[in-house]
């Protein structure tokens, strides 16, 4: 638009009304400058007014009778603050939404918006989800400026870059790039880059929107190839080890990208441990990860079509226990399974204050009464029990989703061709790993040398 | 060439089928149950597989008109 | 760091001529009428093995084509080259549903007696055909996995039978106690064909993935062949002193009746399970690369994509698994004394033969006419 901001001065009142709306937050202030007429503009729920008096009202009321022109004034007073000389309704707009206050004097033909913060921030805290027991306890927060400060703080490098982007054009929500510039691979650095511009006038305002967007396969993924991370220590790790995160304003995480499959098995906790006992967690997670993805199956596997692979006094105990129960084992089991699931998700929705009394209700009456009634035989209690241990045992969170999902197809496939049905289901499911890609890295690794 | 295909399924079933049968079964194919069976799940198979490659042909054939 | 993974490695090579050779012969009774000797005569064929895929890919190497189907069309001219091609076309088909139908045979037997010998088929090509369909430099990484989990697997076996102690290496005296010549003739006629002779199989892959085929890799194959020879007479030496040569005559499923045989403190009874299951990843190995021997001449006769071709091949193999032998005593004969003697000989080592012979006098008759060129 190559319009004036205005044409007549007078006309500006009404010109503003009309551009900015009624909104009660909206604030527009007639000031003097140097014996000319001005405006102020801002939104009162951005700014706060300590900030406003001291940054703009303060500098306004001690070098606006001296100074000629806008610019001067902005170069002499307000030396400090970020600015910008704006000719368009709609990018003052989009200033104005980013905690910026905007200034127009008669006779200028540009606008001069400058950054003013000042609405109130969460104080960091402790991370929720990956708690942390050596490394540091501190979680990003919603505000962007704080989470790359966090990140900036550790990585003091001129090699960090932090790249931003203002997606979804009129609802201003900032995604920033940031990577380290000597460590990462150009080809993957572009190809981050084209897909958040891609999403440029899309309405993304949540890092999950954006995730599906940057994500390989737009349709489908069992398996996750973007890491969802909230912990400082672990983004600056990825960040060293040449990957990118992009950080929405909005959201207390972080995505990092590109992730394989093995990056689901490291935690953030263990670079603070020795080496000995990474091996053995890793090979640990690993097994949890198996016992997980395999167990119901292959309970249902061995009850129904190959009882010899256990040895013969449990078989023997297993088909006592079994004896007189109404149901099918895949029933039982799948009910059981559907109780444990709807249990862990309202342990999540429930207020704080409630969740004893959930923890005793699921526990009384899956574990005692149930079994107690004769619907279903203890073991399938156990073997739920320890599948579900296991699934907490995952360093990350989206992971354990696709586990669960990929547990039920076991629990299918085992129904129908038994111990041979997990072998073939097994092949199936890696072969799928193999094939998925993440920004074009194979989804698994393996290190071996290259000619 | 597409057609071809189809062609060479039918020959190498042909004579695959003649290898085997000859070696194996000496034409007595519908004897046993057992025979019977798996008679049922070959022809199944192999008109899912004819219907394949008919189905791959005709896009083929759909595709620079 | 993360690792794009656009080009091959010779390890992932070894690997899979490894996997490849332990394939069906692990399943399989190799050496059955050698009796004490059969290891030794494994042990023998492994070396005939490493010149016999020395040779395959020289004869790649110095023909300067792509796969042995290039091969034969500059061997014999186009008519005779495809016609060759096609040969050969429906002779790995045939094998990929001999391995097959091994497969299902020992499902069969030892894991799912109760579900028909279709079924189980179906089962596995849906696996085949999900296999092949992710792309060859997908599979290849698979079979990376693969290995990784058939080398823990055997490992844990060999602990286990160390433990169980239920051995007697005085099964294994006298050692050639019928002397060389009993052993001869079956080393000539059925061990270099069954395992290794199907390495000729990989003249189709080879070339794609190693478009120089630099010596690295001819030396990479050897060695790969050199240890799953020893890996194999490992497991004939294991299985002939559980049991002894004459019930190892009798056995149908050799490896699998002595993990059976393993028994410790009561609790580990019968792990042959998890041999079966390496058992499956070996036998999903070969008929892999059998089945995209077979499709990729296809794909080279009639100029379609891979892809497009593999699900009616793939059903085609399973049809013909199904007839290739009424039931599994009619197999293992068939298998192991009228397919290697017939069928393998030729095609393995007189065409090859053949073909060098060809290519050499072929250049040796260009290189006078280039000479008198200039």
């Amino acid at each position: 638009m190559n319009n004036p901001l205005y044409e007549n001065w007078d006309e500006l009142e009404s010109v503003i009304q009309r551009t900015f709306g009624k909104t009660t937050d909206f604030v527009k202030v007639p000031i003097v400058f140097n014996n000319r007429k001005g405006w102020i503009l801002y939104y009162s729920s951005l700014v706060g007014s300590d900030d406003l008096s001291s940054k703009l009202m303060l500098p306004l009321n001690l070098y606006a009778g001296k100074t000629d022109s806008l610019k001067q004034f902005r170069a002499e007073a307000l030396a400090s603050i970020n600015y910008q000389y704006l000719s368009e309704w709609v990018s003052i707009a989009r200033q104005l939404n980013k905690n910026s206050v905007c200034m127009l004097v008669e006779g200028e033909p540009e606008a001069l918006t400058i950054e003013i913060g000042g609405y109130s921030e969460r104080a960091l805290s402790e991370p929720n989800i990956q708690p942390s027991v050596y490394g540091p306890k501190i979680a990003f927060t919603e505000d962007i400026v704080t989470n790359l400060s966090l990140l900036r703080r550790i990585l003091r490098t001129k090699s960090l870059q932090i790249e931003s982007y203002d997606i979804s054009s009129d609802m201003v929500t900032g995604a920033v790039l940031v990577y380290l510039d000597g460590v990462i691979d150009p080809g993957l650095l572009e190809e981050a880059r084209q897909r958040i511009r891609s999403l440029e006038g899309k309405k993304v305002t949540t890092l999950t929107h954006l995730m599906k967007q940057l994500r390989d396969n737009q349709k489908t993924n069992f398996f996750p190839t973007l890491m969802m991370n909230e912990r400082q220590d672990a983004c600056i790790a990825k960040l060293m080890e040449g990957r990118a995160v992009v950080l929405i304003d909005g959201t207390p995480s972080a995505i990092i990208m590109p992730v394989v499959f093995q990056d689901f098995f490291d935690s953030a906790e263990d670079a603070y441990l020795p080496k000995a006992m990474l091996v053995f967690l890793r090979l640990l997670r690993y097994f949890t990860f198996f016992i997980a993805l395999l167990l119901p199956g292959i309970y249902i596997g061995v009850i129904n079509y190959n009882y010899e692979i256990i040895p013969i006094n449990l078989a023997m105990e297993i088909a006592g226990l079994r004896s007189n129960l109404p149901f099918p084992s895949v029933i039982e089991l799948l009910l059981v399974e559907g109780a444990f699931e709807i249990m862990r998700e309202g342990s999540i929705r429930m207020p704080k204050i409630v969740g004893n009394a959930l923890t005793v209700v699921g526990a009384l009456v899956i574990g005692q009464a149930a079994v107690q009634a004769g619907i279903v035989s203890i073991v399938v209690i156990i073997i739920v029990a320890f599948t579900g241990l296991c699934s907490y045992a995952f360093p990350h969170y989206n992971f354990s989703f696709s586990v669960r999902l990929m547990r039920f197809a076991f629990i299918g496939i085992a129904s129908i061709l038994g111990i041979f049905g997990i072998f073939l289901g097994c092949i199936a499911l890696f072969a799928y790993l193999v094939s998925q890609r993440s920004f074009g890295y194979p989804y698994l690794q393996f290190n071996i040398k290259r000619p | 060439m597409r057609t071809f295909f189809l062609i060479l399924i039918f020959v190498l079933v042909g004579a695959l089928n003649l290898l085997c049968l000859y070696e194996n079964e000496h034409w007595h194919f519908l004897v046993t149950f057992t025979q019977t069976k798996k008679l049922a799940t070959a022809s199944l198979l192999m008109i899912f597989a004819i219907a394949y490659s008919a189905a791959m042909d005709w896009k083929e054939r759909k595709k620079p008109t | 760091m993360l690792r794009k993974m656009d080009s091959y490695s010779p390890y992932q090579l070894f690997v899979l001529i490894f996997l490849f050779l332990e394939g069906t012969a692990i399943l399989m009774n190799v050496g059955f009428d050698l009796g004490r000797d059969a290891w030794l005569a494994t042990l023998v064929c492994t070396f005939f093995g490493m010149f016999l895929v020395w040779w395959y890919i020289s004869l790649i190497r110095h023909s300067k084509q792509k796969t042995i189907y290039d091969v034969f069309k500059l061997a014999l001219g186009k008519v005779g080259g495809t016609l060759l091609g096609v040969l050969y076309i429906t002779y790995f088909l045939y094998i990929c549903a001999r391995d097959m139908r091994d497969l299902t045979e020992l499902i069969k037997n030892a894991v799912l007696p109760a579900l028909p010998l279709e079924w189980t088929a179906l089962c596995f090509m849906a696996i085949i055909i999900y296999v092949l369909w992710i792309g060859t430099q997908n599979f290849i990484h698979l079979f990376m996995l693969f290995g990784f989990a058939f080398a823990a697997i055997l490992a844990i076996f060999f602990a286990l039978v160390i433990a169980d102690g239920n051995y007697d290496f005085h099964n294994l005296l006298p050692v050639l106690g019928d002397g060389p010549m009993s052993v001869l003739p079956s080393i000539f006629t059925q061990i270099l064909e069954f395992p290794f002779g199907e390495l000729i199989a990989f003249t189709v892959i080879i070339g794609t993935m190693f478009p120089m085929l630099p010596s690295k890799v001819s030396k990479m194959a050897m060695l790969s062949v050199l240890a799953a020879g020893l890996l194999l007479t490992l497991t004939v030496v294991v299985e002939l002193v559980t049991f002894g040569p004459s019930i190892r005559e009798r056995a149908m499923f050799p490896l699998v009746s002595a993990a059976r045989n393993i028994s410790i403190g009561n609790f580990l009874e019968r792990i042959e399970m998890f041999i079966i299951f390496a058992i499956l990843l070996t036998v999903v190995v070969k008929v892999c690369i059998f089945a995209y021997a077979a499709i990729q001449g296809v794909a080279w006769y009639s100029g379609k994509p891979f892809k497009s071709l593999i699900i009616p091949y793939v059903l085609l193999t399973t049809v013909i698994s199904f007839y290739v032998s009424n039931n599994m005593s009619e197999h293992i004969n068939a298998g192991l004394r009228f397919v290697p003697f017939f069928i393998h000989i030729p095609f393995q080592f007189i065409i090859p033969a053949l073909l060098f012979i060809l290519i050499l006098i072929k250049s040796r008759w260009r290189k006078p006419n280039e000479q008198s060129a200039v």
